[in-house]
């Protein structure tokens, strides 16, 4: 069996040369029937992929251990799901993951296009092969995901990691995966168009549905890996800039410049050159990313072992700089603006002002990502550190601006926006930030004690953009009352469905207003360690929790202590009782578990941790901590994923005959990975 | 050719820049941490006392103490053989004292990261503790062929 996984592979190398090797040649001689052999050629590597990943998962699940994926990353008692997942708990099999996802998105894209963008098309399947043919490279000589053991194969494997065996890893790589190498797609048409040379606005309306899946899965992907920490690793808290988590947010702030400055393009023509230098640079930040979290170059965490994939990457990485930026040179008379910048007060500035910010903010982030890596490199091996501290003094302010554009851009017209526009637009949302900081600096004060600068700032602007969003909605209704004489309900839906992408804009604007709101919390968090004799109590902000008992049991596959506590209210009325909880696991050897028990409001988390406990005295180390307003970021996450929807909902002339396989397609696709998201969210929750 | 309007934008340009990077690398150099092998600080003790530092190397095995029923550790840290560069330490080791919450990797012979200070008494008092499973050295195994 592996062998036969590993035939697959070489197989799938093989189909992937021969692919653009059709679509290059067919296009050249105008060959109809070799560039449909070339896209049959992309629906075969997506199947050869299906086969490989399948028949890994096989091997997983019939536990063959001399497999030393399979060995290394399961044993005989875990559960079938995990085994499952298991496919990519590893550096090798997480990798075969990466292309075999790229195989389905690249599918999907061709089929789509399957009449459409016919210029585009042969240059787009090229580089879709050739990504594919990267990874392939990897799979077969440096990161075999079959390679089994040449003697003595182990009878049993050594499990994987507690840590991932639950369900939020089940949902989030998978769905960090899917938005990430999402972006593949649109950098393969941007590629397509470069090498052609119709550079029009075509292959960015194709993809701008795309692009907006993409996005909105890599959200989702690190909100679910927030969670994750939040929920798994007991310290308390949901983002703590690790290379990891930051490799997925880097393409994140570039795809959302793409997402932002495409518009510019679409209305005026200008940015065409911008744009594709973005989506080249976020598809390298997801190269880099990779890169980094799978080659262990950069210290993390999660980081997998050491391993000599790095210069592969690299020199991918260059490849794709210098041809992509060489054509973007070559091209770059097709690339002139059709039309000029006509003032700074207008929304296209907003929009590069936002680009700027969007872009600096990804720049540092890289930059701070890989400095340790650099400096080590530089001074002969002496090792850094650079901490969450240095990346929360910059990004604070970084994504502070940046929140305030979500409530200036919409403000504004295209093109000039005059003296009594601005007037009219910014008098109210000014007026009540305004109001709303003097709110914001006295409840919190009242609320929690003190006030903290960042934290009313934050606020602030929260309820300025809130307000710059709501007058938008207001004056539509209004006016589509006044021209239909439709009720206020009615006219607010028309409105929503009438102009998706910009009503769609503005939820997923306001989902990140409550998710800043979320952050804004972090300032008033309570913390505290106490040692707990049964019987007494330890008390934190409004709450005092009791430990009622210490229960120590076996399940046979773990050892788990379990402290019993009673949460009671100043008053000495009880609220609930908690069971936070230490598991050791048998195997992996020793590997111990801290389950965190919280008690949710919308208002603020409690949360508690065992640290320790003495068996004799029957006493808990209890580690006790209020996070305020932290549910608030896990519901922005709703309100972003309902935005998306509206955003890509089909349009209602869609369902015409001659277009409607394609729509339907489209609108599958949407449809396919909201439901996805969704669902991948209710798992989560639950 | 570069009119006015061009120089003045060079020269904002020039100054935003050249203040940003300014702001970047002194906050830099305020919150970047020096990491070194345990074998290094053994050596260097006397000029990495009372700095701020990472240290990294194996929890020896047995050496875990926690005082009863409170979240205070001591536990030995030995050098890594494989990154070893002063083998007259080899077999030494470097007492490390840490309160509070340990990650669920912590345990004998897994590779521990500390942050802290080289304390006069010649113990490392960490204020941070990171540490990886032993199960995890892959890329080693993987040039041995078996295993």
């Amino acid at each position: 069996m592996p062998d036969f996984g590993y035939a697959t592979l070489l197989l799938t190398f093989l189909v992937a040369i021969y692919t653009s090797a059709a679509a290059i040649v067919g296009h050249k001689t105008r060959s109809e029937r070799l560039l449909e052999s070339a896209r049959f050629g992309v629906y075969g590597t997506f199947g050869l992929l299906s086969v490989a990943c399948l028949t890994l998962v096989y091997l997983f699940v019939v536990g063959d251990y001399s497999v030393k994926y399979v060995q290394h990353y399961s044993d005989r008692s875990m559960p079938l799901f995990y085994k499952v997942t298991a496919l990519w708990g590893g550096q090798d099999g997480s990798l075969l993951f990466w292309v075999w996802v790229m195989s389905v998105w690249s599918a999907i894209a061709v089929y789509q296009n399957r009449d459409r963008n016919k210029e585009l098309m042969p240059y787009t399947i090229v580089t879709m092969m050739w990504v594919t043919l990267f990874f392939m490279t990897l799979l077969i000589f440096a990161a075999n995901p079959f390679e089994v053991y040449l003697a003595g194969a182990p009878t049993d494997g050594r499990g994987l990691n507690p840590l991932l065996q639950n369900p939020y890893m089940v949902t989030h790589p998978p769905t960090l995966y899917l938005g990430y190498i999402g972006w593949t797609i649109p950098f393969c048409f941007a590629m397509g168009a470069l090498a052609h040379g119709k550079l029009d606005y075509g292959w960015i309306a194709s993809m701008r549905r795309w692009c907006l899946v993409a996005w909105v899965c890599l959200s989702v992907g690190l909100t679910l890996g927030g969670l994750w920490a939040y929920e798994e690793l007991g310290w308390g808290g949901y983002w703590a800039w690790d290379p990891v988590e930051n490799a997925a947010f880097m393409p994140w702030l570039t795809g959302t410049a793409f997402i932002h400055s495409v518009q510019v393009q679409e209305r005026r023509k200008i940015f065409k050159a911008w744009n594709l230098s973005l989506i080249i640079i976020t598809f390298v930040l997801t190269l880099l990313g990779t890169m980094m979290t799978r080659s262990g170059i950069v210290e993390s965490v999660h980081a997998f072992a050491q391993s000599d994939i790095g210069d592969y990457f690299l020199a991918f990485l260059v490849v794709t700089l210098v041809v992509g930026f060489g054509l973007i040179l070559l091209r770059s008379k097709q690339l002139a603006p059709e039309s000029a910048l006509e003032s700074i007060v207008s929304r296209e500035f907003a929009f590069l002002v936002n680009n700027w910010i969007l872009l600096a903010a990804a720049f540092f982030v890289t930059f701070a990502t890989v400095f340790p890596s650099i400096y080590k490199f530089v001074n002969k091996g002496q090792e850094i550190n650079v901490g969450p501290a240095f990346f929360n003094l910059w990004m604070i302010p970084i994504g502070l601006v940046l929140l305030f554009l979500t409530g200036v851009g919409p403000l504004l017209s295209w093109k000039k926006s005059t003296a009594a526009t601005l007037r009219q637009q910014f008098l109210l949302p000014a007026i009540v930030g305004l109001l709303g900081a003097g709110f914001a600096h006295v409840a919190t004060g009242w609320v929690y004690g003190s006030s903290h600068w960042v934290a009313t700032l934050t606020i602030a602007i929260c309820i300025f953009v809130t307000t710059s969003i709501t007058q938008e909605f207001a004056r539509g209704t209004r006016y589509r009352m006044k021209n239909s004489g439709e009720g206020a309900l009615d006219a607010f839906i028309t409105l929503m469905t009438r102009a998706k992408r910009r009503y769609g804009g503005y939820v997923v604007h306001f989902a990140l207003v409550l998710m800043f709101f979320g952050f804004a919390g972090n300032a008033f968090k309570l913390e505290a360690e106490e040692t707990v004799p049964e019987g007494k109590s330890a008390k934190i902000g409004r709450y005092e929790v009791r430990l009622d008992r210490l229960v120590f049991e076996d399940d046979g596959q773990k050892n788990m202590v379990t402290a019993h506590v009673t949460v009671l209210d100043k008053a000495g009325k009880e609220l609930g009782t908690m069971a936070p909880a230490k598991w050791a696991y048998r195997k992996p050897e020793d590997q111990v578990t801290t389950e965190v028990d919280k008690r949710m409001t919308l208002a603020e988390d409690l949360y508690l941790v065992l640290g320790t406990y003495d068996a004799e005295r029957k006493a808990a180390v209890l580690q006790l901590k209020v996070n305020p307003l932290v549910n608030f970021v896990w519901l922005g996450c709703g309100f972003l994923m309902f935005g998306f929807g509206v955003a890509v909902w089909p349009e209602r002339r869609a369902v015409r005959a001659p277009i409607y396989s394609k729509r339907t397609a489209q609108a599958a696709a949407g449809v396919a990975s909201f439901a996805l998201a969704m669902l991948s969210a209710g798992l989560a929750l639950f | 050719m570069l009119g006015r309007k061009g120089i003045q934008i060079a020269v904002s340009f020039l100054l935003i820049g050249g203040s940003l990077t300014y702001l970047l690398s002194s906050s830099l150099s305020e919150e970047m941490e020096y990491f070194h092998p345990a074998d290094a600080v053994m050596v260097k003790r006397a000029e990495l006392t009372n700095q701020r530092i990472r240290m990294g190397g194996f929890v020896l095995k047995d050496s875990i103490l926690q005082k009863t029923g409170t979240l205070e550790y001591q536990f030995e840290v030995k050098p890594v053989p494989q990154m070893l560069k002063y083998p007259e330490v080899a077999n030494q080791t470097m007492t490390v004292r840490y309160a509070g919450v340990v990650p669920d990797t912590f345990k004998d012979d897994a590779e521990v990261i500390v942050s802290g200070k080289l304390g006069e008494d010649g113990v490392f008092h960490a204020t941070d503790l990171l540490a990886k499973c032993p199960s995890k050295y892959e890329a080693e195994e993987k040039t041995k062929g078996t295993y």
